[in-house]
């Protein structure tokens, strides 16, 4: 039996993502307990929210910069899957006045393995979608739009200390993340544990550097202090769990 | 709080343009020639004393603590410090920190008479000056003198925020980061001081003003004398050899400190003058980074800094170059350290506006490291860079792209 596909074309993705814009996710959420969960691992955000007459079940997947999952009608019918990579973001102080713009392709369900990949319609550019769609409401900081920023200016400016092929802890924008979520410290400075601990910034390494409470000199080294709001930043981005957002 | 200097110094043309250099004919070592301690040498050192009439009779003896003289003392007070090894049995981040104006004077005479500060506990640093708290002014008027400073994880000396100050007669003795660093400060002068066994600089005048660097004796280190982001910084006299790099002069790149941090011009008015030069063929003791990059075997490197006189030098026998100006982007072009993976905040990376002039440079070049620069080696190297000027000098393998005019 010939399985039963969805085809979804370009304009289909255009309208599911400008439906985000035109409508009120708040009002939606505030009316169906819609909502935002960062996973325990700190890798994922779940999204549920409607928009207009239909729910969006996605998920933000900060590793691959990809938002992934399902559309349907809040009133029955058939769901429309979504994959989408983020192409480009430009921030914003405020993390939910962010604009992402996104790659995605479209598909209805696939009735019977195996799945057509030629379901899929052809990516559609499409966007801004504000941060506060993918974000959970209050986010203070990301990391690309709050903390790389302040590495790029006061600690990866050169290989003598955090730039690329330094001695240190290399903090450039392709690797610092890596090079410090969950990553010990390896005692320097006498400091154990890891230089970034997820929701426990007083636990992390980086940001006692930063405020001067840990050992060691207080970051940058020789330099003057970080302005507060930089180290309030950190701090928050910690706090809200330190994702790769 | 970077320092601005009211007036800028600048040594007089007069005393730029003496004859060939008496002062370079030092030997090797010549530690008890450069560094002779003494209550005569403390009360001839000039230097603003920041505090008026202070009080000169504290005395510490070997067994109390300095850091507790310095403590107690009054802005403005001297405080003598007899021969001895003093360890400090607090576990701050100095063995001795200084936050007010003060003479710190040690009463030595080396080889057989040393006050020698030793480190304990988590002290990383010999003798720090800098304000008690962030944000507080400068701390104005700072003599150290006669001090051997040895075997501390970081800094053997360090100037932070300090303006007229006088660094002199001191020995900074394997102190694993620099051996003595002014930096955030103006007005001072760094002296007949002895620095070697560093993993870092022997001696590193950053983000600094109005600095005059005479007489001092640096050896065993990547780089002996290092500049880099300062203003007005006057070299003379000094004695730098069997350094990875004698003498180096560095694009901001080369510095460690945020750009929000440097004077208002990264780099003006640096002269070079009437020091010896040689020897510098130490092998690379540090793997990874900037500092690990730098070939050995170079007397004096201008990467991609403006405005330096080069005068009356003796720089022999270095074994890649004796002087190299070299734009800092070719330099370290197909390294991890390259342009490309950390583009430069100061975007001019070119020496431009240099000036050599009636060194003897000698006897370089005779067995460069592999690389793509060796084919290059001698006596002046030039590569990139507008505006330099060359006259006068005596240099026998010379490779200058472009040609240098006559200054």
């Amino acid at each position: 039996m010939h399985a039963h596909r969805h085809r979804i074309g370009l304009a289909a993705v255009v309208t599911l993502f400008a439906g985000i814009a035109l409508a009120n996710p708040g009002t939606a959420s505030a009316q169906r307990e819609s909502g935002i969960q960062l996973s325990p691992q700190s890798n994922r955000y779940f999204i549920s929210k409607d928009v207009g007459n239909e729910r969006w079940a996605i998920t933000y997947n900060l590793g691959d910069k990809t938002v992934t999952g399902n559309v349907f009608p809040i009133s029955g019918g058939a769901p429309t899957f979504l994959t989408c990579d983020i192409t480009r973001v430009e921030q914003a102080p405020n993390p939910a006045d962010a604009q992402y713009f996104l790659s995605c392709r479209a598909s209805g369900p696939c009735a019977e393995a195996p799945c057509d990949p030629n379901a899929w319609g052809t990516a559609s550019e499409t966007g801004p979608i504000p941060g506060s769609f993918l974000l959970p409401t209050g986010t203070k900081a990301t990391n690309a739009g709050n903390v790389q920023p302040i590495y790029n200016q006061s600690c990866a400016t050169s290989a003598v200390c955090h730039g690329n092929g330094a001695q240190y802890v290399v903090l450039s924008t392709a690797v610092s993340y890596e090079n410090t979520f969950l990553v010990e410290s390896d005692g320097v400075n006498g400091m154990q544990g890891p230089f970034i601990a997820p929701f426990l910034p007083d636990a992390s390494f980086l940001y006692k550097k930063l405020d001067g409470t840990g050992a060691g000199e207080r970051m940058p080294y020789n330099g003057s202090p970080l302005p507060a709001e930089q180290i309030d930043a950190v701090r928050n981005w910690i706090l809200e769990g330190a994702a790769n957002n | 709080m970077t320092p601005r200097l009211a007036e800028p110094y600048r040594l007089p043309i007069s005393q730029r343009a003496g004859g060939r250099p008496n002062r370079v004919q030092k030997e090797p070592l010549m530690r008890s020639a450069l560094v002779v301690f003494g209550a005569a040498l403390v009360l001839a050192a000039g230097c603003s004393d920041g505090g008026g009439s202070g009080n000169s009779g504290t005395v510490v003896n070997p067994g109390e603590s300095i850091q507790a003289a310095v403590d107690a003392a009054a802005p403005g007070d001297t405080i003598r410090v007899k021969p001895g090894d003093y360890v400090e049995s607090h576990d701050g981040r100095a063995a001795i920190r200084i936050t007010k104006p003060l003479k710190l004077i040690a009463e030595s005479n080396p080889p057989d008479q040393r006050v020698r500060i030793l480190p304990s506990g988590s002290q990383r640093h010999g003798i720090l000056v800098e304000p008690e708290n962030t944000g507080d002014p400068d701390v104005d008027g700072v003599e150290i003198v006669g001090f051997t400073v040895e075997g501390f994880s970081n800094n053997g000396i360090w100037l932070r925020y300090v303006q007229n100050f006088n660094i002199e007669n001191n020995e900074s003795i394997d102190n694993l980061e620099n051996g003595i660093w002014p930096t955030l400060s103006a007005n001072g002068e760094v002296k007949n001081n002895v620095a070697y066994g560093s993993l870092d600089a022997a001696l590193w005048v950053e983000a600094a003003e109005n600095v005059r660097v005479i007489d001092n004796e640096l050896y065993n280190s990547p780089t002996g004398l290092e500049i880099t982001v300062s203003n007005d910084i006057h070299m003379e006299g000094n004695y730098v050899h069997d350094n990875v790099i004698g003498v180096g002069l560095y694009h901001p790149s080369g510095a460690g400190l945020p750009p929000q941090d440097w004077p208002p011009s990264p780099f003006r008015n640096w002269t070079l003058v009437n020091n010896r030069i040689e020897n510098n063929n130490l092998p690379n003791p540090v793997t990874g980074g900037l500092v690990g990059e730098l070939p050995p075997g170079g007397g004096v490197l201008v990467l991609g800094v403006d405005d330096v006189d080069i005068q009356d030098n003796v720089i022999e026998n270095n074994n890649f170059f004796g002087i190299a100006l070299i734009d800092y982007c070719l330099a370290v072009d197909g390294s991890a350290n390259s342009c490309q993976n950390n583009p430069p905040f100061y975007a001019d990376t070119s020496p431009d506006d240099n000036r050599i002039i009636d060194n003897q440079v000698t006897g370089n070049g005779a067995n460069p490291p592999d690389g793509p620069f060796s084919a290059l080696a001698g006596d002046l190297l030039g590569l990139g860079g507008s505006n330099n000027c060359a006259s006068g000098n005596v240099a026998n393998t010379v490779v200058l792209s472009p040609e240098l005019p006559e200054c």
